[in-house]
């Protein structure tokens, strides 16, 4: 995403590698810190690409001159490109899936701990968002506000996918008379004969 | 700080037909003074039956229930009246206003049916009006009001008498989602400013999170419960904002 982050940037009006690590850190609101590392490599890419050009500017006397970088129209169309397409939002590869899975097959984890556990952390992370959202009201808040209303929704899809979860783990228990798995703490891997556990195929 | 609400072992059948599988099982929590605690839960899972009990509208089976330091679950049904009106206010989903009373008579009823001064009274009713931003609407009749306006009224009303606990039973469940964050605010306000106990039912885990602390039932049990630990708390600020580095 640095890459088309910077595309953007650049489109909005020419400017030289700090700016535009300062830029970025505003637009991903910290969330991931960019190194200037990893800004300017991602810039001599781009350049290479004839993405963009950079020009040598003198600011004033007593410093080195600068590069101020500007668009190419390879550079607009690549963007344009990207602001065509759909964002990438589902994610199958979930490690909260990996981690039932494996506390499952190998008896080495309480699954309803860690469902509960889960949900602990997801109702602390509701409780913060939802004082953060508060603190958000301004007009000019706006974008940050819908941000954080965005992490919400996400969250309430969490907590409900817990639920089902919850829902599995009950009624095997029900089954099984209700023991959890860590309680059978073997030296061996148990085989749980008739449940393999979640994972895909087998 | 002591504990305004003390529940022990607090079980509750509902005979009938079918199985008498408890609608609540076993359920022991504290609610210290000037906490705002949510309930939270699927629908059916015993949260209504839970604050009743807490608010002596129902008696356990078994188990204690103690508010302000006096065990409830015992007394006779004119002293839990008493006991109510003096120490319980409560606001449901339906804000079940009278009809054909004004919103300030409304809100001065359940003052005047106790011993307080009628004078104390109409003050009281002022300041609050005053604090729910209600003062314009003091002669209207409930008909005429928005639900969230209805709301407020129900909050007012069950404050009146000064309880020293203000039970709620998805408070914003017949509200839309700006009308439903007003009321939350105001349980916010109440809590922080005034040091109002708050006990707050709710499905809803949106809703939940605007409490200090989140008790999650299920199957009539207390499952886990979940406050927003001082480390964690900040953690996402701080990613947004870049408060803390
Ligand atoms: N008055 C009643 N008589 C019989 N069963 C009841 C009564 N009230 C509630 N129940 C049952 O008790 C359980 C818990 O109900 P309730 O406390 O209302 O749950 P919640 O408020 O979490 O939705 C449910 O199974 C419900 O059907
Ligand atoms: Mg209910």
């Amino acid at each position: 995403m640095i890459k088309e982050a910077l595309l953007g940037l650049l489109a909005g009006k020419p400017m030289h590698g700090y700016d535009l690590k300062v830029g970025l850190d505003k637009l991903f609101g910290r969330a991931s810190p960019v190194n200037v590392g990893q800004v300017y490599t991602a810039i001599a890419k781009m350049e290479k690409a004839g993405l963009i050009e950079g020009a040598l500017v003198v600011r004033d006397q007593q410093r080195p001159e600068t590069k101020v970088y500007h668009l190419t129209p390879a550079g607009l169309d690549s963007l344009r490109q990207w602001f065509a397409e759909p964002v990438e939002r589902v994610d199958l590869r979930d490690e909260f899936f990996v981690k039932l899975s494996l506390a499952q097959r190998t008896g080495r984890g309480d699954v309803a701990a860690i469902v509960r556990a889960q949900r602990a952390a997801a109702l602390r992370d509701m409780q913060e968002l939802t004082a953060l959202r508060e603190r958000f009201q301004g007009e000019q808040e706006v974008d940050l506000r819908l941000l954080v209303e965005g992490a919400v929704l996400h969250l309430e899809a969490d907590l409900a996918w817990l639920e089902l979860w919850e829902k599995r783990f009950a009624r095997r228990g029900d089954k099984k008379g209700g023991t959890s798995d860590a309680k059978r703490d073997g030296l061996h891997h148990s085989s749980h004969g008739s449940d393999p556990g979640l994972s895909w195929g087998g | 700080m002591g504990s305004t609400i003390r529940a022990t072992g607090l079980t509750r059948v509902y005979r009938g037909e079918g199985n008498p599988r408890p609608a609540v099982q076993d359920v022991s929590l504290e609610v210290a003074t000037g906490e705002f605690v949510a309930l939270m839960g699927p629908s059916g899972c015993g949260k209504s039956t839970l604050l009743n009990m807490l608010g002596g509208i129902d008696r356990p089976d078994a188990g204690e229930v103690w508010v302000a330091g006096q065990r409830i679950d015992g007394l006779s049904e004119t002293r839990l009246a008493l006991f109510r009106r003096k120490h319980v206010g409560i606001v449901f989903q339906f804000f079940n206003l009278i009809q054909n009373l004004d919103v300030v008579a409304n809100i001065e009823l359940p003052g005047l049916l106790g011993r307080g001064s009628t004078a104390a009274v109409r003050v009281r009713a002022r300041e609050l009006m005053s604090v729910l931003g209600l003062s314009e609407l003091a002669g209207k009749m409930p008909g005429k009001l928005s639900g969230g306006e209805r709301q407020r009224v129900a909050i007012a009303r069950a404050l009146i008498n000064g309880p020293t606990v203000l039970l709620a039973d998805e408070p914003t469940g017949a509200l839309d989602q700006e009308n439903g964050q007003g009321v939350l605010r105001l349980f916010q306000e109440l809590h922080r400013d005034k040091g109002q106990t708050i006990v707050m039912v709710t499905h809803d885990p949106k809703v939940a999170a605007y409490a200090g602390r989140i008790l999650v039932m299920q199957d009539g049990r207390l499952v886990e419960e979940s406050r927003p630990a001082e480390a964690r708390m900040g953690r996402l600020a701080a990613r947004l904002l870049g408060t803390r580095g």
